[in-house]
């Protein structure tokens, strides 16, 4: 009997540059436990590979727990103690996770924007 | 006098509360619902009661029981039955529920008074009443203004001048609306017009009696008086109603003691007004503590045995009972009701589910912090989130 193992899956993390800012596209709709460990190593494999500026995409996501929230963190963290000035940004943020980043004030640490072009201009960009 | 309450409806709309609350025992300042309509109906001399119950029947039947309590008797009609111990819901609709009453032992016997049990009015029943009598009206129902973009909420109705029903149309998409004259469930009775209301079915008020009474041209009114109606129809509209009352733009005796000028509470309360920011208009439920450097801005209810921490800040919130809001906490324009946090818009976050119970949680709780959860908890509280949430 063949046992079928490790379906080729499609990477939960879309990541682009765009005119030198680092944009993370999560692809499903929750960034929840089986996700964060994901995001937190790909967030801190970039920032350690030079990334300052970033942003995370987040139109198709309606779910955050606290370990995506935790990963978020985490990777600020590890941003501002390689470069203060870098930054982690949000867009296109849907009302459950915004909600979500009200109530526990995380809505005053990432800045968020209403597309992912707005959120390339804060950073300077030309869209 | 006699009156009905139609309380057996699920609710559907004002999810999550109405998962264990039903509708009528929605607290509108720490007091249910239903209890405003009880009060009215005994100021007005209806002082027999019968309520139709369904849906998490034993919370409204265990809160009320005889009515003796609340200077009434009241008697209830169970629509459902026990299967293996467990209550299982089947309404017979608002109809029905009447008929069922009158088949069993034909308790309208004269003029009755029916109200869902899901608003608060302030309605002068007894100039209703004369208004009924003196049309020699067999059914007559309070209407009510609304806006035209609200109509598809609602059964609207077209009078003729002497208040007659000519058409009844319910539920109209806004441009079909023949008028914005809302059927407010609020419903005046002569016991022969149940005659028209089949036995043993399901049948509602609005969709199945009222149509076949303006088709027949029988003395069917609507009346327009002035009074104030919230209807409790959704979890935005909770917020809304629990606003105004608090506003003071619906007159109702505020439960409790005043404490400051716009505060007031119940009893055996833990705060410290002097070392709490408070706006008020705000109530504090019995058996709660705001914990001084806590920030409170009204219109705000806490509910009863609740927890507010140093820090937390509060403002335009439902705050459910036993409720703890940690010194993390920042919730604005929000019902937080169990588990659950909602917006003034009705989007929900299952807290526990998401694990942000170390944010708002069941002050009975005990728990201790998954490594994730810590994460979080050491950057809210170290320097560096204060450093870029000042930003």
């Amino acid at each position: 009997m063949t046992v079928m193992k490790g379906t080729p899956k499609r990477p939960r993390l879309d990541v682009l540059d765009r005119d030198g800012i680092t944009v993370v596209i999560p692809s499903g709709p929750r960034l929840d436990a089986e996700v964060a460990g994901e995001l937190r190593n790909t967030l801190i494999d970039l920032i350690d590979e030079g990334a300052r500026k970033l942003v995370l995409d987040l139109p198709a996501v309606d779910f955050i727990d606290s370990s995506g929230l935790g990963a978020l963190v985490s990777a600020l963290k590890r941003l501002k103690q390689a470069d203060p000035s870098g930054d982690i940004r949000l867009a296109d943020v849907q009302p459950s996770v915004r909600a979500v980043l009200e109530i526990i004030r995380l809505h005053r640490v990432f800045a968020q924007f209403g597309t992912l072009d707005e959120a390339l201009e804060s950073f300077g960009a030309t869209v | 006098m006699k009156a009905a309450i139609l309380a057996g409806g699920k609710g559907t709309r004002v999810r999550p509360i109405t998962e264990t609350v039903p509708k009528p025992m929605i607290p509108i300042i720490n007091k249910p619902l239903m209890e405003f309509l009880v009060d009215l109906l005994r100021a007005h001399g209806f002082d027999e009661i019968l309520v139709t119950t369904s849906y998490l029947a034993s919370e409204i039947e265990n809160y009320f029981r005889d009515g003796s309590r609340f200077g009434v008797q009241i008697g209830y009609s169970f629509e459902g039955f026990y299967s293996d111990g467990t209550i299982v819901p089947a309404g017979l609709g608002s109809a029905g529920g009447l008929k069922k009453i009158q088949d069993f032992s034909g308790f309208f016997d004269d003029t009755f008074l029916v109200l869902c049990g899901d608003a608060i009015i302030d309605l002068d029943l007894t100039r209703a009443l004369e208004l009924h009598r003196r049309n020699g009206a067999l059914a007559t129902i309070v209407l009510k203004e609304v806006a035209p973009e609200v109509v598809s909420r609602y059964g609207v109705v077209e009078t003729a001048a002497d208040g007659r029903i000519l058409r009844f149309q319910e539920k109209p998409a806004p441009q079909d609306a023949i008028t914005n004259l809302a059927n407010t469930g609020i419903y005046i009775f002569e016991p022969q017009v149940l005659e028209y209301v089949t036995s043993g079915q399901s049948s509602d008020i609005g969709f199945d009696l009222f149509p076949q009474l303006a088709e027949k041209q029988l003395p069917f009114y609507g009346i327009v008086l002035p009074f104030s109606w919230i209807d409790i129809g959704s979890t935005s509209d909770y917020w809304q109603a629990t606003q105004m009352i608090l506003r003071g733009e619906f007159k109702v005796e505020m439960p409790g003691r005043q404490l400051k000028p716009n505060i007031w509470g119940g009893i055996n309360l833990e705060v410290d007004l002097d070392h709490t920011d408070i706006q008020g208009p705000v109530y504090l439920g019995s058996s709660s503590r705001v914990e001084p450097g806590a920030v409170i801005t009204g219109p705000t209810v806490i509910g009863r045995n609740c927890v507010v921490e140093t820090g937390a800040r509060v403002d335009a919130c439902i705050i459910g009972d036993y409720t703890r809001v940690s010194s993390f906490a920042e919730i604005h324009d929000k019902i937080v009701s169990g588990r659950f946090c909602v917006d003034r818009f009705g989007a929900q976050v299952d807290l526990a589910r998401a694990g942000y119970t170390f944010v708002i949680d069941d002050t009975r709780e005990r728990r201790a912090w998954t490594a994730e959860q810590q994460i979080l908890i050491d950057f809210l509280r170290s320097p560096d989130f204060q450093q870029l949430a000042a930003r």
